[in-house]
């Protein structure tokens, strides 16, 4: 896929090489899995090697060092080396030959091993080494329960990520989507499901024979809101995952969706359109009071906080074509943000640092997704199209994930926000949709 | 263990402070509330609402002039349940001005009958907002039929943006019977 910008530096990336990693997971939980296939890679990425830790457990059916090399490579900024081009598999300190890694071009190696504590508990230990230097970067000695390797691994890629790149890593953090089924003979079942960030361990959320859409993220990770079609007509459900208890928090006549949390978790931005057309309004969740937020006979729909909290943007056809528009909390000012960018902007997504904006664009009918530079105001398209849509920022704001309908169906597609690395995320069965990212685990 | 083990003491201690956490209790009952995740099973009523009409009310030939095509078959205007829609417009088009009025004379004449509009759009674009079009366009029928005299309390809207495509493939035939508003009388 070719990527369009407004001011290109693409000469280097023309020479980029085509990676393509494939990582099967086995079924573990009974829900399908989404496998990942890597598009295309950056020929600067940092070279690394994660060699395969040894393993004195009775249990091997987690391979660490396999995840973690899947999940670095998957970032697109880093180049893990292949188990088999390995010259040698140290996993102690002292088994590490610098001549060996250096000849290689690698500057960064990672070993480790698991140690069988007691039964249920191991021992999980690596370090990350500068082989230049041969200092230590990282080194850790952690207990592990048997069932929280995978969870481990995905930290352990999170500390490897933070160190080398100064910025947070997102391996811990979780997908929710929706997944559409139409081969059972029950007729179209729909799947609110959440999995880790590399797609394994897929756990179905909601079930239902009726739509479900617009899932989100509560800010502590601890609940999803979505709108749910059970009741034939759209209703707002809050469902707090540990428990699977939940609740029907906003119903009645008319529109009732698009939630969105606000950062400090008390509040819901929603569209409702009980008083004659899509309008938002604001829901705090501990009085139930519902306040609305825009008064427009215009269709006012897929409302999304500011990170600070200091405002909303949302999508309003009250000019020529659905547009962005921002209100100020503060202020109560209502202005618009999408200017010279065609006639449809809509489904606009913050980044975690506030300063750009994700959207769909679908200028001419192509419907892509675009990023907003809100300072410059500089705008780039990240993806080609023709039918992108639902856009969401990891919660490091490196990467972009989104669905795509190809000739197979709706897939899901993430993108690195410098519009560099992509993947595809290919779902095992039926049609997967609205990926959201939940955010960091701290 | 030996030297692994000492070094190991020596780690740099502000990572590992950070992340002390993350091993300590509270890490585990963290690492557990993720991993239990009960399904949930949220099954619809049995009663779904199907583009036929399961539970139509076969109407009564009231109100609503015969057509004759002038060919052997023909067709009662109550008949006309979807009405289908330019891309990006609620605009109802001429032709079926004839079957709004047929069914607004039928609500008239019979007060116990609710008609549900369902509204409906093409795949392409966010669906928020087709949720919102799909409205808009029942709403435009809900008014016509208004206008031309159905009493409102016998009238209602709901929409499901294009989550309910008939039809499944991704080009324009396939969007143009997806643009609709049906008609479904209970």
């Amino acid at each position: 896929m070719s990527l369009i910008r407004c001011c290109s530096t693409c000469h280097y990336l023309a020479r980029a090489c085509v990676i393509f990693i494939c990582s099967l997971f086995c079924l573990t939980t009974g829900a399908e899995n989404l496998v990942i296939k890597i598009e295309k890679g950056v020929a600067t990425a940092l070279p690394i090697a994660i060699v395969p830790f040894e393993n004195s457990t009775e249990d091997s059916r987690v391979d660490v060092a396999e995840i973690i090399r899947s999940n670095l490579q998957r970032s697109g900024l880093f180049r893990s080396l292949p188990v088999s081009d390995m010259p040698a598999l140290p996993t102690k300190l002292e088994d590490v030959y610098k001549k060996n890694w250096t000849t290689l071009g690698i500057e960064n190696l990672v070993i480790g091993r698991l140690i069988q504590k007691k039964p249920g508990t191991v021992d999980l230990q690596f370090r990350l080494i500068d082989v230049y230097s041969g200092k230590t970067l990282l080194g850790y000695s952690m207990p592990v329960g048997d069932d929280e390797l995978r969870f481990a691994s995905h930290k352990i890629s999170d500390y490897i990520y933070e160190k080398l790149l100064d910025r947070p890593g997102a391996y811990t953090s979780l997908l929710a989507y929706i997944t559409v089924d139409q081969s059972s003979t029950e007729g179209t079942v729909y799947r609110l499901q959440v999995s880790d960030s590399d797609g394994h361990n897929a756990r179905t959320i909601v079930k239902s024979s009726e739509p479900l859409l617009s899932p989100a993220w509560s800010p502590s990770g601890r609940e999803l809101v979505y709108v749910s079609f059970e009741g034939h007509n759209s209703a707002i459900y809050l469902q707090e995952l540990a428990t699977g208890k939940r609740e029907k928090i906003i119903y009645g006549s008319g529109i009732n969706s698009s939630p969105s949390f606000s950062q400090d978790g008390k509040k819901l931005a929603v569209t409702l359109s009980r008083d004659g057309n899509p309008e938002i309004y604001l829901y705090d969740l501990n009085r139930k009071k519902l306040t609305r937020v825009t008064q427009h006979g215009a269709i006012d729909t897929e409302p999304a906080w500011a990170p600070d909290g200091s405002g909303l943007v949302y999508t309003s056809d009250r000019g020529d074509g659905p547009q962005i528009y921002h209100f100020d909390l503060r202020n109560k000012q209502t202005r618009r943000v999408t200017y010279n960018m065609g006639r449809y902007n809509t489904r606009a997504r913050y980044s975690p640092d506030g300063e750009k904006l994700v959207l769909v664009n679908g200028a001419k009918g192509i419907y892509r997704i675009v990023l907003l530079d809100l300072r410059t105001k500089i705008y780039e398209a990240v993806t080609t199209g023709e039918l992108d849509e639902s856009p969401s920022f990891s919660p490091n704001g490196a990467m972009i994930i989104y669905a795509t309908i190809t000739k197979k169906g709706s897939q899901l597609a993430a993108v690195s926000a410098d519009g560099f690395t992509k993947q595809r995320l290919v779902a095992q069965s039926g049609e997967v949709r609205e990926p959201v990212w939940g955010p960091l685990i701290r | 263990m030996g030297q692994f083990g000492r070094i190991f003491v020596i780690i740099f201690v502000s990572v590992a402070v950070t992340s002390c956490s993350f091993f300590s209790k509270k890490k585990s009952e963290e690492v557990v509330e993720r991993v239990i995740t009960p399904v949930v099973v949220a099954e619809a009523s049995v009663e779904t609402m199907s583009l036929t009409g399961a539970r139509e009310v076969s109407p009564v030939a009231l109100g609503g002039r015969l057509v004759d095509s002038g060919t052997e078959s023909v067709t009662s205007l109550l008949d006309i349940r979807i009405i289908y829609f330019a891309y990006d417009s609620s605009e109802i088009v001429g032709k079926y001005a004839d079957a709004i009025q047929a069914h607004a004379d039928y609500l008239m004449n019979n007060s116990e009958v609710k008609l549900v509009l369902q509204g409906h759009t093409d795949e392409r674009g966010s669906r928020e907002y087709n949720l919102a079009l799909g409205e808009r366009r029942a709403q435009s029928v809900q008014r016509r039929l208004s206008l031309l005299g159905a009493p409102e309390r016998q009238v209602s809207v709901v929409t499901y943006g294009e989550e309910r495509p008939v039809e499944r493939m991704h080009n324009e035939a396939a969007y143009e019977f997806n643009r609709r508003v049906e008609l479904v009388y209970r």
